[in-house]
């Protein structure tokens, strides 16, 4: 099933005079359940198109099609709405909230895409989804008290407890050292499996890109090769 | 509304973030609430006490004058005095809750101990009725106060110390008579009184009425007239009772009640003060919750910028900080309101006696003498309180949309 498609996005940042080319038309098509790894060398895109796709920056040109639906990419807040149900973020520095538990920061995530939700549906979908990615006994811990690795756990959890569309993260891994990295790629590859989640993520981690079903090479604000293994 | 529970629970952690910061924020609150409680108070109390002042020493809760005598009262004319007619006495006795009434005739005397003269104001009172609607007898410190008829005089200790005065002594009253003539009263001073008003102490000099009104060749008339009530709850009642009936009767009396006597409130004068150091301490505590907000969201940038990809509204980012600001507001006002407690019942228990470290207070035109104690005003503990949270809430939201309306990009890149 088609999840998303894009169809020639440009992006193009103004620096003063300067114009940088991020993007220079993209066509794109994701399927529901895909693992897929975008990679590339430094500033060839690869962030600028996980935020095209997540609906957090808008393209300068070009369509955005989710899940049937062409996006009106002018609406910051339809933008906002859909990400809240729709896409999960995992960012490469966790971007967790300190001050929040780990059961916290998911319970934040599932309480603005599921308002209204009763307390004990919304806890039992957060205990679960904590328990699935390996962190069950710690959800009382804040971040300060969790290792790298058990915190980009929590991201990963806070990015599923909605049951998004799709789930985006750049560089997840950067941050870890290869072993944890691998783990946490493990626990992505198990939720895309287990959950038919939509995954796509970006590195410049070779070890890492072995884990993608998809694997698509950007150069240069264009796709250069999309492989499926 | 669940969310919005969630997004306080936010808010009050963190507040914790930064201890320091957030203490001293509040702190400033704290401040300005305590001043303008403590000061509110003290002022408040002085104000009963120099009210209470004038109701028991000069004033009774109620004054009848001539309304041509009130246009130049300070000069106590003579030419507009009245008298207390039958008729006037039953519209008085039908009041209700009136418990009794004094008569009185003042005039303008130079008081002369054989060296020093000095200016006065001569008193003729009936003791019988005074003592009813006055305290003096109370604060008779040596002597007796006179029967009417008796040739004597009862004067303020303060004066008589001042012309180096005592029991026994004869003085001289120079003064001049209804028809503009000299004359004089020679009397005997029967006793000296020291009252917690100082007007009495320092300027005073009582006489029988019936001897002022025969050497003021004024028989019969009086320049003033005091009413008392069982209850001070009274006097607004019978005010306008009184307004109403002299107007029908086409009496030429003006009425006026302890309450509308001016000159004597010190809040009045104060109160612009204090609302400005109110003032001038929120304008702080503002400048203090913006700087807040705006360190917060400038160390929260990635924060909120991951709020954002997550799908937070703006709004809902700024209901994070702004509740934090209230949550701050609310602490700092709270410890206000509890310190301005303590600190009105520290006056209120033991009062500060300006007298003991500046001197007599009458020459700064405070018109009471002994401790001056705070009153306890609920309602301004209230009023600040919801008014130094609005100032913080309001204060903050400017600050706050300007975080949440970061784009979400810029925001998780910081740039
Ligand atoms: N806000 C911006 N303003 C100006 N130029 C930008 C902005 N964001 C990105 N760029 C430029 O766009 C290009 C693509 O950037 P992008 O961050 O997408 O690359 P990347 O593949 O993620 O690189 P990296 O591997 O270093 O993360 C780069 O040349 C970058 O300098
Ligand atoms: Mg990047």
């Amino acid at each position: 099933m088609l999840l998303l498609e894009l169809d020639g996005i440009k992006k193009i940042y103004r620096q003063g005079a300067r114009e940088v080319h991020a993007l220079r038309g993209v066509d794109l098509k994701v399927e529901k359940g895909e693992f897929t790894t975008i990679f590339g060398p430094s500033g060839s895109g690869k962030t600028t198109l996980l935020n095209m796709v997540g609906c957090l920056d808008t393209p300068t040109e070009g369509k955005l099609i989710f899940e049937g639906r062409e996006l009106d990419l002018l609406k910051g807040k339809d933008l906002a709405a859909i990400r809240r149900k729709n896409i999960g973020f995992i960012f490469q520095s966790y971007n967790l909230i300190p001050v929040l538990t780990a059961y916290e920061n998911v319970e934040f995530a599932l309480r603005l895409a599921e308002e209204g939700k009763k307390d004990s549906e919304l806890s039992e979908r957060v205990m679960e989804i904590l328990t699935a990615v390996g962190l069950e006994g710690l959800e009382n811990r804040k971040p300060d008290q969790l290792s790298g690795g058990q915190n980009q756990r929590v991201a990963i959890a806070r990015a599923l407890v909605k049951k998004p569309g799709i789930v985006l993260a750049d560089e997840p891994t950067a941050n870890l050292d290869s072993k944890t990295g691998e783990e946490v790629l493990e626990v992505m590859l198990s939720m895309n499996e287990k959950l038919d989640t939509t995954f796509i993520f970006s590195t410049h981690d070779p070890a890492i890109m072995e884990y993608a079903k998809r694997r698509i090479e950007i150069k240069d604000g264009l796709i250069s090769g999309d492989i499926r293994l | 509304m669940k969310n919005k529970i969630f997004l306080l629970r936010l808010a009050l952690r963190n507040m914790w973030r930064h201890k320091k910061r957030t203490l001293a924020t509040a702190s400033v609150l704290t401040i300005a609430l305590l001043v303008y409680i403590g000061f509110e108070a003290h002022l408040a109390s002085m104000d009963s006490i120099a009210y209470r002042n004038l109701v028991n020493f000069e004033f009774g809760h109620l004054q009848l004058i001539d309304s041509d005598y009130w246009e130049d009262k300070e000069q106590l004319p003579l030419e507009h005095l009245f008298s207390v007619g039958d008729d006037l006495r039953e519209r008085i006795s039908s009041l209700e809750g009136i418990e009794a009434y004094a008569l009185q005739l003042d005039f303008q005397a130079r008081l002369n101990d054989g060296i020093d003269e000095l200016p006065v104001i001569g008193r003729g009172i009936n003791p019988n009725s005074f003592h009813k609607v006055f305290s003096h007898k109370e604060y008779i410190v040596e002597g007796e106060f006179f029967n009417s008829g008796e040739n004597r005089i009862v004067m303020g200790k303060t004066l008589a110390d001042l012309m180096n005065l005592e029991i026994g002594d004869f003085v001289t009253l120079l003064l001049r008579t209804r028809e503009n003539y000299f004359d004089t009263i020679e009397a005997e001073i029967s006793g000296l009184i020291y009252t917690p008003n100082p007007t009495v102490n320092d300027f005073l000099v009582y006489y029988p009425l019936d001897r002022t009104q025969s050497i003021l060749n004024a028989p019969e008339m009086v320049s003033h007239l005091s009413l008392k009530f069982s209850d001070i709850k009274h006097t607004e009642a019978s005010a306008a009772n009184l307004i109403e009936s002299f107007s029908e009767a086409n009496i030429k009396l003006k009425v006026i009640a302890w309450y509308e006597q001016e000159g004597i409130s010190v809040m009045e004068a104060e109160n612009m003060a204090i609302q400005l150091l109110l003032t001038l301490f929120l304008f702080i505590a503002a400048l203090g919750i913006i700087n807040s907000v705006i360190l917060s969201a400038l160390e929260r940038m990635h924060e909120t910028g991951m709020m954002k990809a997550l799908g937070m509204e703006n709004k809902e980012i700024i209901w994070v900080f702004v509740f934090e600001s209230a949550g701050i507001a609310f602490l700092g006002s709270l410890a206000g309101c509890l310190l301005g407690g303590l600190a009105v019942a520290f006056l209120a228990k033991y009062g500060v006696d300006y007298g003991k470290i500046f001197g007599d207070m009458g020459q700064f035109g405070i018109p009471l003498i002994g401790p001056i104690y705070a009153n306890w005003n609920p309602k301004a503990f209230l009023t600040v309180f919801v008014f130094a949270l609005f100032v913080s809430v309001f204060s903050s939201i400017f600050p706050a949309w300007w975080a949440a309306s970061k784009d979400p990009v810029d925001a998780l890149y910081g740039r």
